[in-house]
């Protein structure tokens, strides 16, 4: 299987069944993935924070950074690819509360926000997610059968399933 | 096969929210009805078949409690699924509608996830994916 | 019932709400601000008052467009007002429902107040401010019950 690194605040898409996309130590960072089981197309993005500056030049050069362009984007490019919205599977990893982030500025808990705000305007749901905890998360998505594999930083290794459920982090960043 | 499907509540804003975790569903829906509050939308009812109804309970003219009580009475409407959609989630209030004859609950505030499983549930069907 | 019964269960709602029908957060406390949309929903039951919430029209607009789904400058002031309307409604019943989780309650429709609501002289009253995106939320409670 040939693996397409997605790099932080970076996202791609795929046609290639025999590619397995894949992201690494996803903190607060939220991994988006889409599929269409039919056309084979994968997407992943690995967004960093929930809303992009003002700044048009900055929007527009690390556009995958940010959740409310990033996630249109994945979205447009994944059906130009031919994928069809209608058939899209949505799967999510990441969010965490990491390590001395108590700030009010929890970024991680905002990702997950952004993330359900994003889906609830394009009129998606997930159905699968792994958002919220302390855990620092690598995530492997296979382009030809659409399956998600998560893996922690000790090595444990679990499939996503379908309706795992899309849940809200807690003040205390464990998912609701 | 498509389902008719009856949005009840005095909000505008909050039906089309509803409207919205409706079309979540996948299900193929040929007529969502509104209506603002239960005298409207048991006259709809009388008008046109649903193939399930969501109401909110505070409304004016007559309430969702009122609108339920009627549903159940009316051997007519009887068969219509109602799910309630409401602010109030005392298990004094939830025992009570669905005592009433409804067939879901769901407390506001909700994730659309929720109310979507929800509306499968009562209706027998899965979220189909290709 | 006494003023921290209420106080306690006031942010924990406020964050309810917003977080799960708004994809939205409380920032933390703040200082109330006089200007921005507000409205009043009617509560009768094992307690009887009003709640009350005004919250900045930056952040009104903001909530607005993520409840709809849809972008901020397609939204109408009706619609804006309405939302907020409802917001209130939901504040209404979920501070109620953590405070008596067994009582039922009657709300009135929620009303937007076209000037500023003074404060009564209501047996119990509670106010608080919190920073959200755009700008502040001012969540009141005014019951006629007493301590």
């Amino acid at each position: 299987m040939k693996e397409l690194v997605i790099g932080v605040g970076d996202g791609g898409v795929s046609r290639d069944a025999d590619a397995v996309l894949i992201t690494y130590a996803l903190g607060s960072c939220v991994a988006l993935m889409l599929h269409d089981p039919i056309a084979q197309v994968g997407g992943m993005v690995h967004y960093m924070l929930p809303e992009s500056p003002q700044s048009q030049p900055e929007r527009d050069s690390r556009p995958y950074k940010f959740a409310d362009t990033a996630i249109p984007l994945l979205l447009r490019v994944a059906l130009a690819q031919g994928a069809d919205k209608r058939r899209l599977l949505v799967f999510a990893a990441g969010g965490a509360q990491v390590m001395n982030d108590n700030s009010i500025f929890n970024i991680g808990k905002r990702n997950c926000l952004a993330l359900r705000k994003a889906l609830w305007k394009f009129g998606l749901v997930a159905q699968a997610a792994d958002i919220g905890g302390t855990q620092v998360r690598t995530v492997r998505m296979e382009v030809g059968s659409g399956r998600v594999w998560l893996q922690s930083p000790a090595g444990k290794r679990w499939e996503l399933n379908a309706r795992a459920g899309l849940a809200a982090p807690r003040e205390d960043g464990t998912c609701r | 096969m498509s389902l008719n499907i009856m949005i009840v509540d005095d909000s505008p804003v909050m039906r089309t929210f509803l409207r919205k975790v409706v079309q979540l569903t996948g299900l193929s829906v040929g007529e969502c009805c509104e209506a603002g509050d239960g005298e409207a939308a048991l006259n709809a009812l009388r008008e046109r078949w649903m193939d399930l109804v969501l109401t909110d309970i505070n409304m004016p003219r007559m309430n969702g409690e009122e609108f339920v009580k009627r549903v159940v009475a009316d051997e007519t409407l009887a068969d219509i699924p109602v799910i309630v959609v409401s602010t109030d989630s005392s298990r004094d209030r939830i025992d009570r509608m669905i005592g009433l004859g409804a067939r879901g609950y769901i407390s506001k505030p909700f994730q659309p996830e929720t109310l979507r499983d929800e509306i499968e549930r009562v209706l027998g069907v899965q979220h189909v994916q290709a | 019932m006494s003023r921290h019964d209420l106080r306690s269960v006031l942010a924990p709602a406020v964050s309810d709400v917003l977080e799960t029908m708004f994809f939205s957060e409380i920032l933390g406390p703040c200082q109330p601000d006089p200007d921005g949309l507000e409205a009043g929903v009617d509560f009768t039951g094992e307690l009887s008052g009003t709640v009350t919430v005004r919250i900045s029209e930056a952040s009104a607009r903001s909530l607005a467009a993520s409840f709809l789904g849809e972008s901020e400058d397609s939204l109408t002031d009706t619609q804006i007002a309405q939302v907020v309307c409802e917001l209130t409604n939901m504040l209404c019943g979920c501070i109620l429902s953590k405070f008596a989780a067994h009582g039922c309650f009657d709300l009135s429709s929620p009303e937007l107040h076209c000037d500023t609501q003074t404060n009564s002289s209501d047996a119990v009253h509670i106010q608080q401010t919190f920073a959200i995106d755009r700008g502040t939320i001012t969540v009141s409670l005014a019951s006629d019950e007493s301590a």
